[in-house]
Order: C-alpha cells, then structure tokens, then sequence
C-alpha cells in the first residue's frame, strides 16, 4: 500500500543535535564516515591499520641491543603516545614521524619488516622525558628552517636537524670568561725570572702591534669577555669580565705585550658550538677594580673553531672597530618554556609553570639569540596563563585560558600585542589547526571556534563558534583535560579532527570531524560499551600527503609481560587512518626467551558505523503519524549487508528492520548481478574473475525497509553497517491521523496528587 | 613514500575499477618517481655505498700534482707541491726562497703560483652549485733578521724583526675566504680550513701570503733569512646540494 505522504530529503547532512533542528536532514549521530570527495554522500569506507607493519602471522621485535628491554617494550608498546608530530624537512624528502610515549621520543624509519628489523628501523631521540600528566599539552614541535625545536616546558629544549642528529637549543647558562695570564714586565730587564702562570710575549715599543702603552706612565688595563657561536649563527650572551693589569718599570721592559689566552673555553658542543668570538677593552688605563665597570668591549677575533683553547692577542687598540653585543643582543633563557612557534623569522617562547604569562622571541634569523629585551608580559590584562602560541596569516596568535591575544608586527617594525577577545580561551592548543578556507579552527571551553580574517587590507579577525549543532557532544568533554585534546587537519580527507577525553576516561576515546567538502561535522566514537578503548586515539598528526597518522592508547587484556594467560594487545603502536577494513592487529604474546618476545598477529574486525536521523515529527508533532516504510539511496556495494533500525517517540529502544544486501534487487543472487571479490562462499553466483568479468559503473539503488510503527509524534531511524556502506538519501512514507495531543489537564482525569 | 590501502576490498564486494586502481596506483606512483626518505630506510645505505670508487692518484715529490674528482654528490680537488726530501733526512731544504731584499714582492698580497716551478700550484674546475669546503697546509719559514754594520773598526751586529709579522690567505676567484691572521717569526706548518658557497661556475682557488717587514737598512749589510716554503697543499670538496 502506498502511504499517502512521504518526505524527501536528496542529501543528508551531518550532526546536528540542537531541538528542532533547522535542518531536518540532519543527524543525530554519524561515526567513523567521510564525505566522498567522488560525488558527496556519507561514505563508511574508513579503518585504521599499523603504521609500521609487522608483517606476517608472528612478529619477533628482535634481538634487543639497547639497555633494558623490557622497559623499551612497555614504553613502546604498552604506554599510550602522548605526541606525535609528522616533520617533513625542508628541501629535502626526509619525512619523519616523531612519536613520544613512555617518556622515549623517537622515530621509525623504514618499515623492513621481519626479525631484528623493529629495531633496526628505531631511531631513539630522547629518553626518560617528562610524561604529561592529564592537564598539560605536552611536547610542542616547532619547524624552524629545516631544523625542529622539541620543548615541553620541562625536559632540555631539543634542537633537531633529522637523521640522528639532536643537540640542546639556545643558551640556557651563562658563557664562561678566558683566562688571561698575567704579563710579567720585569722578566725583560732580567731582574726576575718568569714566574709560574705568567707570560711576557713582548714587542718593541715602536710596533704596529701589540698591547699597551710602552712609557713607564700608567698601568695598562684591559678586560676580555667571550661568546660562542652557534651553527644557527647565534651568538650566547657575553661571559664575565676578566681583567689584565700590567705597568712596564725599567727601560729593558718598556715594550708593548702580547696577552697570552691561556683558556679559551671551549663551548658546549649539546648546544652546537662553531666558533668563538673573544672582545676586548680598550686600555683602560687604570685597574678595574677601582672604575672602569662600564668599559666597552670591540670583537679581537672570531676563533673559527670550537677546539683549540690557546690565543695570543696582539692588535692593537686602533685596530678594534666592531663593538660587543649588549643585553639588549643577546641573554640567556629559561630552559622552561611551554610553547612555543616561529613566526616572522623568530622563535616565539612562551608559558610554562615558570613563566606562565612571559612571551620571549629571537633575533630574526637567528632562532638561538634571545635579547634580554625582547618579550612581553601579558599579566597585567585579565585572561590567564597563555596556553599556547600559533603563528596565523600574518600574525601570532597567543591563546590564553580565557582570552586570545595577537601580535603583529606594527608601525617602525615594532612589535605589538593586544587582546583579539575576551572571556574565549582555551588549554586545548593541540587542537588550533589551520584549515584551508576556513581559518585557524580550535576546540574552547564549549565547542570549536574559528578564527578567520586578518589584519591588514580592510579585513576584519572574527573569533566564531561553529559548532552550535553539537549540543550533545561537546558537554560530554572533560574540561580538565582539555590540554590533551589533540587535532589534525588533513588535505587529503579535507576533515579536521578533534579528539578528545570524555568524563570519565583519562584518555581520549571520542572525536568531532568537521568536513569541508560539505561543511558539515560527524562524530567518532565506539557505539559498543567496553569497546571504547577502539578509539583511543590520544594523538594525532598528518603526513605530506594528508594521511593521518594516530598515535593511540594500546590496549592489553591481561599482564602483557606474563605468558599465562596470554595476553591480547590492540592498538599497538603507530596508526593510520585508511581504506583498511579492520582495526588494526591484535597481539598475542606467544613465547618469550631471553631478550625476545613473539607475538602472534592477527586482525581486528572494524567496529560498527551507523547514520542516524535526528529525530523527525514531520513538520506537525501535533498530530500522529504512522510509518510504513524507510527507503534509502545508497551506492551499490555487492553482497555485503547493512541493516536498518527505527525508534519512536524519543524512546532508546530500537527496533530492527533486518539486513539488506548492497545490490539491485532485481539481480540479486543471479549471475546479472554485479561482480563482487571472492573467494567464492556460496553468496553470490558472479565472482570476479580477472580478464573475463564485466564491471558496471558505480550504481545507486534504492533499498527498502518496511517498519511498522503505531501512531507516533516522533520517529528516528538509523542505519549500521560493519561492512562499507554509501548513504545518499531517503525517503520516508507515511500517513498522518488527526489525533491532536491530549489536554494539558489530564493530571487531574488520571488523579495525579499536585 | 608510506603507502597505506586507499580503498577497502572484502569478501562479496562489488568489485569497482576503483577499487582495484586506486590501491595499485599508490604502487605505481612509486615507479614514476614519487619517492622520499621513506624508500631509503636508516642504514639502508651505509659507507660502502660511499665510497671512493678505483680512482687511484699518484702524487709525485718535487712537483706540482695532484687530481680532479667530480662525483655524483661531491668532487674532490687537489693540488700538492712537495719537497722531494720529504721524508728524508733534510727537511730543511726550501722548496722556494724569496730573498724580501732582493726578490720582486709587493707589500701586498703576493700570489704562490707567481713564482717559478709554482705556476700550476693552483686549483681551476668547473664547480656545481654548492659549498666549497676545503684547507691549504703551508709548510713555511719566516726568521728574524740580523744586522751587521762594519765601520771604523768596530764590528756591530744587531738584530732586528721580531716583531715582523707574515699572514697567509686562500683566495677563491680573487675574493680572500680564509686568512690565517698575524703570524711572527718561526718555522710554521700553517693550516687554513676555508668554506664558501659557490654557483655552478668556474673556480679558481689559490694561496698568497702578505708579510710586514723592517725597511730596507741604508746602512749594513742584511743578514735575515729570507722567506722559504718547504711543500704546500691546496685541497677542496665541491659539496652539491
């Protein structure tokens, strides 16, 4: 029979879960789909499989050649990812996926497979690092040139350049002075012998070269200080002064010296010392001790390597030209920084427990050079602590927990901070993500923001919520733990993901997807309970060519040291999100000897999908209505099911309408219908066969189900499938019944005490 | 390159080209070409991929020798000039002496391949775009002078020069890169390591020395020791990016 209405809707959108919803083709939930970038509809094609593959049925890390294995594999293997960055270096095809967990941060490079191949493919950076705890962001990575700087505010900032190549960034200590050694006039007139830890280089007084005045006038004075140099060009901060005094006597010494450098430091080479600058007063002619705090010092030499520690100075005053570097050039950081960015040719620093509202950034060019000068307090304007720096457009955006402030370069090249809003924050900077053509989009306190616009031409910064639809989702965030919500954007889906830690958990388990192909968001989350642990994603992070890379929360059942019972690992090690119908591997520990651990490998099924409509009263919730039936427009995916269910009237109970398979009806189960992949199980009469099968164009078909509701006020069906599905659209039969509501009085027909 | 599955494929699927393209195609793209650090895992190449191949060089004492060795990802140049008695049991035999009385100098910057038996103790090759990295090594001395005055009987000797000062400096297309800063009196062996970037062009790479002395004595008779070299190498690597 067919029903005298039916409601069309051509596409459906994504979540939106706000009452009355101004889209009723929207849903209420859809998880783990993606928008076909082919032709639009909602596509549940997507799993995850191993970033580093084991391969085969049995995986033996291998012979363990670093220390302590165990620990390796419990930090590798068993501890979650607490952060994941995917660097490509500069001019170079060079891509390496920084991952942290267990407190090692490394990387894997190559995928060889096979025993012993695990860790040859194991580059270690660096271990026995801070391992955040629930409210902080963790490790920040920041591309500078082809370099990486690695903080997190508590472990020595690391300075990357690729391969295995790591040293620490910046100057954190002072520099340490040279030691001149006293010069000894009177050896010349051959009153005394040289004595012990002195020196007597001299010159005739009529030299071009040569230090101090000859003339039994006045002492000869000078103060030497030195820096290092760094392979970024940077210079450290000048050391302490230390002095020289000498006054000539007799005839025989009244010569011009040379002043012999006993001890050049040598500079730390952690820090990527090239070459040392020595600078010198002039003669100031009268000891320092007593007045001459405030001499200038001019470069002598730069010493163009970072070995040799002996250097005789010998030019004269006249020849000094270039003066040193003051305060305002150069200073030694806090090694504390949270975060951090590069922006306009600088590093930017900022927060961190110790500096919680101190922004600090460097000498352009020169990444390594703080000036004592160069930073900004932002503590005296409400907002809060900052939480992070992102560099966007053409300005700096500094997140603060409840503001966000911005930089920009203003008028004479200055730099200007200034409050973009108030009362909007967030701890979550993991999440602040540029996403093409939308802006820098970032989850708050109470949804996703994005800020778009600039500053310059005419154009105006907006901070917007976008995410008003998701009224049901964004409360179930744990706000305390919003520092280790984590986001990625990916050009290759064109979504960008947020996941994050919902009450409850200490790890994040859900996630928010917002699609630019259609501008719509759709969730990510275990629809089974037990099995949130399937979503543990707790990082997040895209390749050059948008693939995106998941750093997870691995999940053991049972002891994953002890043979008996065995334990089962999921979530293993690295992910990637991709056309894999699974999950991943599952691990078995299987045998352990000495220094090996084999684990048997399997597959993980992939958990269910599902689209599920909002609730819908056909535009009148006054009245009844009857549902007969729910008809779908899907691709055609062959022999594999997808099932329908229904609800009514805001009830959790959901009624099934059966599995259907994918295909054209008026083929199925004949040898017209299309060819689907074998082997052959007796499900369909058309297997594929290579070089004589006939392929069809991609189909849509039309799926029935027939559901039997009573008179109802409000229905809601959903759509599951284990296998890939495509849903386009639907269209929904049904009859209305001029039943109006009951009266509001009927508390007093039925008894009810008041 | 990583490549993951692009489209899943299971069991009583409607088989689409896509589905059997697109996964082989991230295949495919790695044999046009679309490769990157990936490909080559860690240690996957390792110093004996590296290694020099079967240039062998003689380099001969006494005369000017040396080899050119552009490479793939590098060329090596080298140019020595040696003394035959290297190695043996006078070393203090000069290879070159310049009599700073006598012989043609300037005050300025006086080129090594300027003098006789030097003329080809330069580097000249085509450079790719890169770095120049390289040293010169000199092996040289330069002693004080005495002098020596007869008249009237009286025979007076005085000595003069430590405060003469010598500096060498490698020179690449006339542009100085590397000096070796003041040098007194001695007999040195002189090390100047030098980089710079270059373009693909033509380099030539030589070493001159500059040296401060007293003026010439109106009265007496010179004694000094003139300014020698014993053996000199020049050598660079054309490091491509």
């Amino acid at each position: 029979m067919l029903a005298k209405k039916k409601v069309t809707f051509e596409n459906l959108a994504g979540i939106e879960q706000r009452w009355k919803a101004p889209t009723p083709n929207a849903a209420d939930d859809v998880t783990a789909a993606r928008v076909d970038p082919r032709g639009g509809g909602w596509l549940f094609d997507r799993g995850i499989e191993p970033w580093w593959d084991p391969g085969g049925d049995y995986f033996n890390p291998g012979e363990v050649t670093i220390p302590s294995p165990t620990s390796v594999i419990e930090d590798l293997f068993v501890d979650k990812v607490d952060s994941l960055f995917v660097w490509s270096k500069q001019n170079t095809e060079q891509v390496y996926y920084l991952v942290e967990s267990g407190g090692r941060l490394y990387y894997f490079w190559g995928n060889k497979q096979g025993t012993g191949a695990f860790y040859s493919d194991y580059v270690e950076i660096d271990s026995g690092r801070h391992i955040p705890k629930i409210n902080e962001p963790g490790t920040q990575y920041i591309p500078y040139g082809n370099r990486l700087l690695i903080i997190n505010g508590y472990d020595k900032p690391l300075w990357f350049y690729g391969r295995e190549r790591v040293r620490n960034f910046g100057f954190t200590i002072p520099t340490p002075s040279p030691e001149p050694l006293t010069i000894q006039p009177d050896y010349l007139d051959g009153s005394e012998e040289l004595g012990l830890g002195v020196a007597a280089p001299n010159f005739s007084s009529k030299s071009t070269i040569g230090l101090g005045y000859a003339a039994n006038e006045e002492p000869n004075n000078f103060d030497y200080k030195m820096t290092f140099i760094t392979d970024t060009g940077s210079e450290s901060p000048l050391s302490s002064p230390t002095g020289i005094t000498w006054q000539t006597d007799a005839a025989a010494t009244q010569k011009k010296f040379g002043v012999v450098i006993k001890h050049l430091p040598i500079g730390p080479t952690e820090i990527g010392v090239v070459a040392r600058r020595l600078y010198r007063t002039k003669n100031q002619r009268q000891d320092t001790a007593t007045a001459a705090g405030d001499a200038v010092y001019y470069l002598v030499n730069q010493i163009n390597d970072n070995t040799s520690e002996f250097y005789v100075d010998i030019i004269p005053d006249g020849q000094l030209v270039d003066t040193a570097p003051s305060i305002a050039d150069t200073s030694t950081i806090q090694s504390g920084y949270s975060f951090g960015a590069a922006w306009n040719g600088s590093i930017w620093l900022a927060g961190g427990s110790v500096n919680p509202t101190r922004i600090i950034y460097s000498k352009q060019g020169l990444p390594e050079q703080f000036g004592g000068f160069d930073y900004f307090d932002v503590g005296n304007t409400a907002g809060g602590a900052i939480t992070g720096l992102v560099a966007y457009y053409n300005n700096l955006i500094v997140f603060r927990q409840r503001a966000i402030d911005i930089v920009r370069v203003g008028n004479g090249g200055m730099y200007q901070v200034s409050q973009l809003t108030p009362e909007i924050g967030t701890t979550a900077v993991n999440t602040a993500k540029l996403v093409a053509g939308v802006g820098l989009m970032f989850l708050g306190y109470d949804g996703i923001y994005a800020i778009t616009g600039g500053l310059d031409g005419g154009s105006a910064v907006s901070v917007q919520k976008i995410s008003n639809g998701l009224s049901k989702e964004i409360p179930l965030i744990n706000r305390a733990a919003l520092p280790r919500a984590t986001a990625v954007y990916s050009a290759k889906e064109r979504e960008y993901w947020v996941h994050y830690i919902q009450n409850g958990f200490t790890y994040p388990t859900r996630g928010i997807v917002y699609h630019l192909e259609n501008g719509q968001f759709s969730l990510r989350h275990s629809l089974t309970e037990g099995q949130e642990y399937l979503w543990g994603f707790t990082a997040l992070a895209a390749d050059p060519n948008g693939n995106i890379i998941i750093g997870t929360q691995p999940k053991w059942v049972g002891n994953p040291f002890a043979l008996i019972p065995a334990p089962e690992g999921y979530l293993v090690g690295l992910h990637v999100w991709s056309g894999k119908k699974g999950w991943g591997k599952k691990w078995v520990l299987t045998a352990i000897d000495q220094n090996n651990y084999t684990y048997t490998i399997s597959d993980v099924n992939k958990p269910l999908c599902v689209w599920q409509s909002d609730w819908l009263d056909f535009d009148d919730n006054s009245i009844k209505h009857r549902v007969f039936n729910v008809e779908v427009d899907i691709l055609a995916y062959g022999d594999t099911q997808i099932s329908l269910t229904w609800q009514q009237d805001y009830s959790h109970v959901e009624y099934n309408a059966g599995a259907q398979k994918q295909a054209k009806s008026e083929f199925l189960f004949t040898t017209q219908e299309d060819a689907v992949f074998g082997p052959d199980n007796g499900a369909s009469k058309n297997y594929f066969t290579v070089n004589s099968s006939a392929l069809q164009e991609p189909r849509i078909v039309r799926l029935r189900w027939d559901v039997n509701t009573g008179l109802v006020d409000h229905f809601k069906w959903s759509l599951y499938g284990l296998s890939t599905f495509h849903v386009l659209g639907v269209d929904i039969h049904y009859s209305d019944v001029e039943q109006l509501p009951l009266n509001q009085r009927i508390n007093i027909q039925k008894g009810q005490p008041q | 390159m990583k490549t993951w599955t692009q489209i899943p494929i299971e069991q009583n699927q409607m088989v689409k080209p896509e589905n059997l393209n697109d996964n082989l195609q991230s295949y495919v793209k790695e044999f046009n070409g679309d490769l990157n650090g990936n490909n080559f895992p860690t240690y996957s190449l390792s110093d004996a991929n590296l290694k020099r191949t079967t240039d062998s060089v003689t380099l001969i004492a006494g005369s000017t020798t040396g080899f050119y060795v552009p490479k793939s990802t590098q060329g090596f140049y080298r140019k020595r000039k040696s003394s035959s008695f290297e190695g043996g049991t006078d070393v203090y035999t000069p290879l070159l002496s310049i009599n700073l009385f006598q012989d043609d100098w300037t005050k300025g910057w006086n080129r090594l391949n300027y003098n006789s038996g030097w003329e080809s103790y330069y580097l000249d090759f085509d450079a790719r775009e890169g770095m120049l990295v390289g040293c010169a090594t000199i092996d040289w001395q330069h002693g004080t002078d005495k002098l020596l005055c007869s008249s009237g009987g009286i025979n007076f000797s005085g000595e003069r020069g430590n405060d003469w000062v010598s500096e060498w400096g490698v020179f690449v297309n006339d542009v100085l890169v590397a000096r070796t800063g003041f040098i007194p009196p001695k007999r040195h062996t002189t090390e100047i390591p030098f980089s710079i970037p270059c373009g693909s062009q033509n380099i030539k790479i030589d070493v001159r020395w500059i040296t401060t002395i007293s003026d010439y004595a109106t009265t007496g008779t010179p004694h000094g020791s003139p300014f020698v070299i014993f053996s000199s190498d020049l050598w660079v690597r054309n490091v491509v990016r």
